[in-house]
């Protein structure tokens, strides 16, 4: 080979994480999402009964009465996701973070150092992951991150697949085009009118054809499914942090200003978080989702990057104003706060007003003191009047890691090591 | 004109890298902290803050000099004989790095039992677990025997491994069937409150 890309890809990723610490639920359908209804992630055992992600916990249970049911602990799988990718830089410096459960590791010439083939090299990589953290990984391995991705999917759970370029052709025509990540169901339709239905119909393309029907995109996938390199292993994380705040209320509303309260609520959770991890965004987004699952957004630029909600909160109206069709149905809002960055040495510019920015960070410092003592938005916009009294329904959704505390632990601090719960 | 490689501030956000993680970061952590696009500016920069002296180096171990670990904040300067104290705080580690170190394997388990009393395990403790490590004789591990999860000695003989309670009131067991060691124990934590609870 003269690359050796492999995509490492974790099976079931959060059911597993739950399997491997509690025993108990080893060889069982398991499914987490309790806290938003749906299910996020399915265990093995659970999608051999059909159970599969996004539908809803009421049909889990009318097909699996016995199925376990759990809160999602993102925290704990955001450990596991930190772990996994420790052991893959242990056989190759270069590792692409791609997503919470997967990542691009380029084997390129660390076979010598290994002295293993690239083959005993993933096997190698599953196993340790399977030692280590009790969760399975299924990796592909081949000339490019396209290539890899399509053979890491294709024998799952605990798959290892090479795609070598030798027969590369061949192989292709044996795989659907819609298998290809990047080509989506709207592409394959309007492929299939060219006569493209498989990756093999599609890589005998012309450059010219892939182009049209395709695009800019199109025409990098076509080039990497036939083993050209286009995307590089990209190793270095993205310094551009965001934080998404969402909530989904119950019945659906048409109510504009308590959707807009919601917005708001969004808004301020998202930014106490901000200033929790001395972040500051000048860009918002703001979407609004219908009850038929479609969704609309808003992006909103400041002059200025802020962690103040009160900053945001002339520009969110008039955007949510702009979107808001109060003869529809809503069942949630969400904020993105993007492209964040750290607070670093004060740099006004010209057009600041840099008394009410120092003014502004000591009412939220003030404001979080008394957060910490009287609880969560017992200092909030005004907007807030309209949201209703807070039925305590989360109190059962909360991740068993956040309800049995170590000594010492508190709700918002916890040890960043994974409790393991075994009876000894 | 050339840029400077060493700045104050640089130096500074290095000093705090080191002072809340106990350790220099790796190439790929200093290029996240300063800025870096790539590993080779990283090592770059590790050269010349070697040279300056505020690092040196220990085989292919990079180890911070008292001139980088060395330097504290505080609100006032106190003057007169600099203490010798200071100068030793470079080669120390945190807590954490003597219990767990840098390894992805580590496990708490919370102790419910009482078979291990006699080896210092208090029903209530948290242990650290190295999980998937292979253990040797005498060993502490948690087990899987029969379905059941164990914490006990590992002992191994010439008829076959017996997992031994640091209790009298436990009998050795000798897996039938299945005997599935989940890991090995590495360290006991215990909290005391001592007065300060948190709520």
């Amino acid at each position: 080979m003269k690359r050796a890309i492999a995509h490492v890809d974790a099976d079931a990723f959060f059911a597993s994480v739950e399997q491997s610490l509690h025993p108990e639920y080893r060889g069982k359908p398991l499914v987490t999402g309790l806290e938003r209804n749906i299910v996020s992630a399915a265990s093995y055992e659970a999608k051999a009964l059909g159970i599969s992600r996004g539908i809803a916990l009421w049909d889990v249970k009318k097909i699996c009465p016995e199925c376990i049911i759990l809160p999602s602990d993102y925290e704990t799988y955001s450990l596991y996701s930190f772990r996994l990718f420790e052991i893959l830089r242990q056989y190759s410096p270069c590792v692409e973070e791609y997503s919470i459960d997967e990542a691009y590791v380029d084997l390129t010439g660390v076979s010598r150092l290994h002295r293993k083939s690239y083959r005993m090299i993933a096997e190698e990589i599953q196993k340790t992951v399977n030692k280590r953290l009790g969760i399975g990984v299924s990796v592909g391995l081949s000339v490019t991150k396209i290539l890899a991705k399509l053979a890491s999917g294709l024998e799952k759970p605990r798959g290892i697949t090479i795609i070598e370029e030798t027969g590369l052709m061949e192989f292709l025509s044996r795989i659907q085009v819609g298998k290809i990540c990047g080509i989506g169901p709207k592409t394959v339709e309007l492929l299939e009118k060219f006569g493209v239905r498989t990756a093999g119909d599609f890589s005998k393309l012309s450059e010219e054809a892939v182009k049209r029907y395709t695009g800019k995109i199109g025409l990098e996938l076509w080039r990497e499914i036939k083993g050209e390199m286009v995307y590089k292993v990209e190793d270095l994380p993205s310094k551009r942090y965001s934080i998404i705040k969402s909530k989904t209320f119950t019945p659906p509303s048409s109510n504009r200003e308590f959707i807009f309260a919601q917005a708001v609520r969004n808004l301020e959770s998202a930014c106490i978080k901000a200033q929790r991890h001395r972040l500051i965004s000048k860009r918002l987004i703001l979407f609004l989702r219908l009850n038929d699952f479609s969704h609309t957004s808003f992006k909103i630029e400041l002059f200025t990057p802020t962690n103040s909600p009160i900053e945001f909160i002339k520009e969110l109206r008039r955007s949510f104003e702009a979107i808001f069709d109060s003869t529809k149905l809503y069942r949630a809002t969400g904020i993105a706060l993007e492209k964040m960055r750290e607070i670093k040495e004060k740099q006004y510019s010209l057009f600041d007003n840099e008394e009410r920015t120092e003014e502004l960070e000591c009412l939220y410092e003030e404001i979080t003191k008394m957060s910490e003592r009287y609880g969560k938005h017992v200092v909030s916009a005004g907007t807030s009047l309209y949201l209703k009294r807070k039925t305590d329904s989360s109190r059962a959704t909360k991740p068993i890691r956040k309800e049995k505390l170590l000594p010492g632990e508190t709700f918002r601090k916890r040890i960043r090591i994974p409790v393991w719960e075994i009876g000894v | 004109m050339k840029k400077r490689i060493i700045t104050q501030e640089r130096i500074l956000l290095l000093q705090r890298y080191l002072r809340k993680n106990g350790k220099l970061p790796s190439f790929r952590e200093l290029g996240v902290l300063l800025g870096f696009k790539s590993p080779n500016a990283s090592a770059r920069f590790y050269r010349a803050i070697e040279q300056a002296g505020y690092i040196r180096r220990d085989g292919t171990k990079l180890i911070s000099t008292s001139l980088l670990a060395g330097f504290k904040c505080y609100s006032s300067i106190s003057a007169g004989f600099p203490s010798p104290a200071e100068d030793e705080l470079c080669d120390v580690i945190s807590l954490e790095e003597y219990l767990i170190g840098n390894n992805e394997s580590v496990f708490l388990v919370k102790v419910s039992g009482d078979s291990m009393i006699g080896a210092g395990i208090m029903p209530g403790d948290i242990i650290i677990v190295n999980r998937g490590a292979d253990p040797i004789s005498n060993d502490i591990v948690v087990a899987e025997v029969d379905g059941e999860w164990t914490l006990k000695y590992f002992i191994r003989t010439k008829h076959g491994v017996i997992l031994r309670a640091a209790n009298d009131s436990y009998p050795d067991i000798l897996p039938k069937n299945e005997l599935r060691i989940g890991g090995v124990v590495t360290g006991v934590v215990r909290r005391y409150y001592g007065g300060t609870r948190e709520s």
